[in-house]
């Protein structure tokens, strides 16, 4: 098992797993109600040329996430 | 007639929501504002079987939570106005997440219809959704359609025309499990006993479980029915007890969904091909790319405004000509006999109708492009590529298509500000629109830099555009640091499969976009013409006559004259005489008239005008009087288009700050060019 | 020479050649800020950034293709993309240069009228985005069937 860290400092390629959302109530509600609740896969597709935001594929879909709002995304690298 | 329906079409962005509204309603919409606020709101009818079904549009939405305006004002209708069927549109390539939002819908106790769209894209990448067991799980129709082909409409109005003798709810489509069932049960029964008018408005088995979430918007409302306090409190009581077995029942609820969502999907779709690369994936390798992205993202801007610009420009100089030779035929008529009257309709009314429908070519065919790029799906990627610039900056991404289009026209800018959801954003962007410089600042450019600054006149002009860059951003920055601080909601942003645009969603899209523009725009510029008409060709002594709008000396003595040479003092520093000033004045109206007010105060024709700027202003008086066109104030259109979509408040204070702006600015071009010796 | 390789090899030719015509236009516009007669007078190579700009965008998209030859995905989007909006450049030129030749007619009030359209049309459509829009809708017909092989 690998340690949990923010989705803001995912590397590009990789698959993640959701362990929690954190955050404000606004936001964190905002987040989930895109399918990024805990147990969701999330890859990491690319970062934006300006490295931010970052783009993730969620339940097949592709979004577009800024790192700041990613930072209460709390993941955990998976094979 | 057997009556009027009220059907209410709901879905996620990029699902073809309105593809399907189209489809259904034929495109003829009504389009108004939901109570309130400005989120727009789109009403058609549907000629069915007898019934006059009428289709609301609700907005494009992921859920029905509280938290945004979009989501309140869908949940508010189906609350209050309780439509007879609502159709809720699930895209088949986001099974997953469109479900959820279909779910939500279920649980509210509509009568629910599913329109399963994309079923062809699904398709292509590898996958076929079974219909039959979808509508078995959900226990509601589901209708397959690939909405853009139109196949599947013609089977969607006959669902609809069932489900009207036939509802068909199932709001118990999820099961939250046992401790939270039954307090979802205890609270019903004391919903129906205690408090009937709760269940009145409300379906019970939700209302309680937005209790339990701890909903904000319905405690508020609950609160304000006879025993709503009671009715709170027990649910706040029990919520503190299942967190204790559960954790955060806000997030355990969204879980228990999906995992219903997760079940149902298993079982409905099937992969008959191994997934391969899409060319939606494979594009984006390149447009996205770490170094290409950037710059093609900048040229397909650059390209969209060069087209706009110069096609548009036969169409502009038609509609110019076509109104000119109305007005001198005018005259030609009315002269002898009523000259007042003449003057009103060729000075007044005809210039100011002539006014705006010059600037309609232009913004018709931005407008195109615009909605080309946003069916295409590459408007989203746009907004991918920058964010990172206005986020810098502290304003949303989706602050680039106002600013864009502000560069064509202020007005359609400020409208477009609609789509960013937080309500301090959306304030900041509109308020920063008019720093855009519009089409009709740029002939005031043209003529003031190749008057004076000769080979160097196409770096004054492009430096113009680069000022105006800079200015909104920086503005936005300080207004969201200094006025409209607090949490920007964290957009999270979706980037949908490229598509081919279809001609037809464009051109409906277009025409509504330039309709409005058109009524927004069109009384306010009428109405300021024939004011500016009036107060030119009458002053402090009384009537002075039409004459005054030709002669220079005789305008010195009009209202006009009299605002004029009142401000005039204001603006010594920069060297600019009461000629200059008064243009001013008039550019209230839209910038673009400076030119012509220019031309009639200084005597000259627009072909000798340069000259008589020459002899007017100093290089860096000039330069700085482009800073002030610039800056100044909105034109009257856009003023008016402020107050409709964010208040006079801060219509009046968007007024000012730029007008201290463009006073500084100025002042600020004049002291620094001074010190560099340039005076 | 197999299809890939044949692509990615006129993909950077072209490429090429709109990189050039970008950097000319480029060095001209900068010794026209300066008030400087144009350096290079190659050609009909506008001296403005907009048109630099284009040019070589879709230059360095074209020749990235060649960089990512071992990437038969990747080499074939950007030969795509980039021949794409080549044939997009031409095109908005041909229509913008169509616009201008009807506002000559529009706004004519005196002279000849028929030269002045004939001057617009010729310098216009021999600009060299419009020139250059031809091989890149070759090069977009080739990636094109290469795409349609590879899905």
């Amino acid at each position: 098992m690998t340690d949990p860290i923010k989705l803001s400092e995912a590397e590009v390629g990789k698959a993640y797993e959701v362990i929690k959302v954190e955050g404000p109530a606004l936001i964190r509600r905002r987040i989930m109600d895109m399918g990024i609740i805990p147990g969701a896969k999330i890859k990491v597709l690319r970062l934006a040329p300006l490295l931010d935001p970052i783009e993730i594929l969620v339940r097949g879909v592709p979004l577009s996430i800024r790192r700041a709002e990613a930072q209460y995304i709390i993941v955990r690298e998976t094979s | 007639m057997k009556g009027t329906i009220k059907l209410a079409l709901a879905g996620s962005p990029n699902v073809g929501k309105s593809t399907i509204f189209n489809a259904l309603t034929g495109g003829r919409a009504w389009v108004g504002n939901w109570p309130g606020v400005t989120v727009e709101k789109k009403v058609g009818v549907m000629k069915l079987n007898g019934y006059k079904v009428e289709v609301v549009d609700l907005p494009g939405i992921y859920s029905l939570t509280a938290y945004s305006i979009d989501e309140l004002i869908a949940r508010n209708f189906i609350i209050e106005e309780r439509p007879d069927v609502v159709v809720v549109i699930v895209s088949a390539i986001n099974l997953e997440r469109s479900l959820y939002l279909a779910v939500s819908l279920l649980e509210l106790g509509v009568n629910l219809i599913v329109a399963l769209n994309m079923v062809d894209l699904a398709e292509r990448e590898g996958y076929v959704v079974d219909v039959k067991k979808l509508e078995a799980l959900l226990r509601v129709p589901v209708v397959p359609t690939i909405a853009i082909k139109g196949i599947g409409i013609d089977k969607l109005k006959n669902i609809i025309i069932q489900s009207i003798s036939n509802p068909r709810r199932n709001p118990a489509i999820v099961d939250y499990g046992d401790p939270i069932e039954k307090a979802i049960s205890r609270l019903c029964s004391f919903m129906k006993t205690h408090t009937p008018e709760v269940v009145h408005t409300y379906h019970p088995r939700w209302l309680a479980i937005k209790l339990l979430e701890n909903d904000r918007d319905v405690v508020e409302k609950v609160k304000l029915l006879p025993k709503g306090d009671l009715l709170i409190n027990m649910a706040n009581e029990m919520r503190k007890e299942l967190e204790s077995v559960v954790g955060d029942l806000e997030v355990y609820m969204v879980n228990q969904r999906y995992a219903k969502i997760l079940e149902i999907v298993d079982k409905v779709v099937r992969r008959v091909r191994v997934k391969g690369i899409s060319v939606s994936e494979l594009l984006d390798t390149v447009l996205l790319d770490k170094f290409l992205g950037l710059p093609i993202t900048i040229t397909s801007i650059y390209l969209m405004l060069y087209f706009a610009y110069n096609v548009s420009l036969p169409l502009v100089d038609l509609v110019d000509a076509l109104f000119s030779s109305l007005a001198d035929y005018t005259r030609l008529i009315l002269q002898d006999k009523a000259p007042l009257l003449a003057s009103l309709l060729a000075d007044g009314i005809i210039t100011g109708v002539g006014t705006v429908l010059v600037f309609t070519p232009m913004i018709a065919i931005f407008y195109i492009l615009v909605a080309i790029l946003e069916d295409v799906g590459y408007m989203a990627r746009v907004v991918f590529v920058l964010d990172k610039v206005l986020h810098r900056f502290m304003l949303p991404g989706k602050a680039i298509v106002p600013l864009i289009l502000g560069f064509a026209c202020n007005v359609p800018a400020v409208l477009s500000a609609r789509t960013i959801e937080d309500e301090n954003d959306r304030k900041t962007v509109i308020m920063i629109c008019p720093l855009s410089t519009c089409s009709a600042r740029l002939p005031v450019y043209l003529i003031i830099a190749s008057a004076i600054f000769g080979t160097y006149a196409a770096l004054a002009i492009t430096s113009m555009y680069v000022l105006s860059i800079i200015f909104a951003l920086v503005i936005g920055f300080l207004f969201k640091s200094f006025i409209f601080k607090g949490p920007s909601i964290g957009f999270i942003m979706e980037l949908p499969p490229y598509l081919m645009p279809q001609s037809r969603t464009v051109l409906i899209k277009t025409w509504e976009r330039t309709k409005r523009f058109l009524t927004k725009a069109g009384t306010v510029i009428l109405a300021a013409a024939i004011l500016v008409w009036l107060l030119s060709i009458t002053g402090p002594k009384g009537l002075i006559g039409p004459e005054a709008l030709e002669d220079p000396a005789l305008l010195k003595a009009s209202w006009v004259g009299a605002i004029g040479r009142a401000l005039q003092p204001i603006f010594t520093p920069m060297g600019w005489d009461w000629g200059a000033t008064i243009a001013l004045f008039f550019g209230f109206m839209a910038k673009e008239v400076v030119v012509s007010t220019m031309a009639m105060v200084y005597g000259a024709e627009e072909t000798s005008l340069g000259r008589a700027i020459l002899a007017h202003f100093s290089p860096l008086s000039a330069y700085a009087y482009m800073i002030f066109v610039l800056l100044y104030v909105p034109c009257v259109a856009t003023m008016a288009v402020i107050r409709s979509e964010i208040g006079l408040k801060y219509a009046v204070l968007t007024i000012m700050y730029q007008m201290v702006l463009a006073y500084l600015a100025s002042l600020a071009v004049m002291f620094i060019g001074m010190i560099l010796g340039l005076g | 020479m197999t299809i890939m390789r044949k692509l990615y090899v006129s993909s950077l030719l072209i490429g090429a050649m709109y990189l050039i015509a970008g950097i000319v236009a480029i060095v001209n516009w900068s010794s026209m800020l300066l008030g400087i007669e144009p350096i290079l007078s190659i050609g009909y190579i506008p001296p403005d950034a907009g048109f630099a700009l284009v040019m070589i965008t879709i230059g360095i998209t074209m020749i990235a293709a060649a960089y990512f030859r071992d990437n038969i995905a990747k080499c074939l989007a950007c030969a795509l993309v980039g021949s794409g909006l080549g044939i997009a450049s031409a095109f908005i030129q041909i229509a913008v240069t169509l616009a201008v030749g009807l506002d000559v007619i529009i706004t004519w009030e005196e002279g000849d009228v028929l030269g002045t359209i004939f001057d617009v049309l010729r310098e216009g459509i021999i600009r060299a985005d419009v020139v250059l829009g031809l091989p890149a809708l070759v090069l977009f017909m080739m990636s094109y069937r290469a795409l349609k092989r590879l899905l």
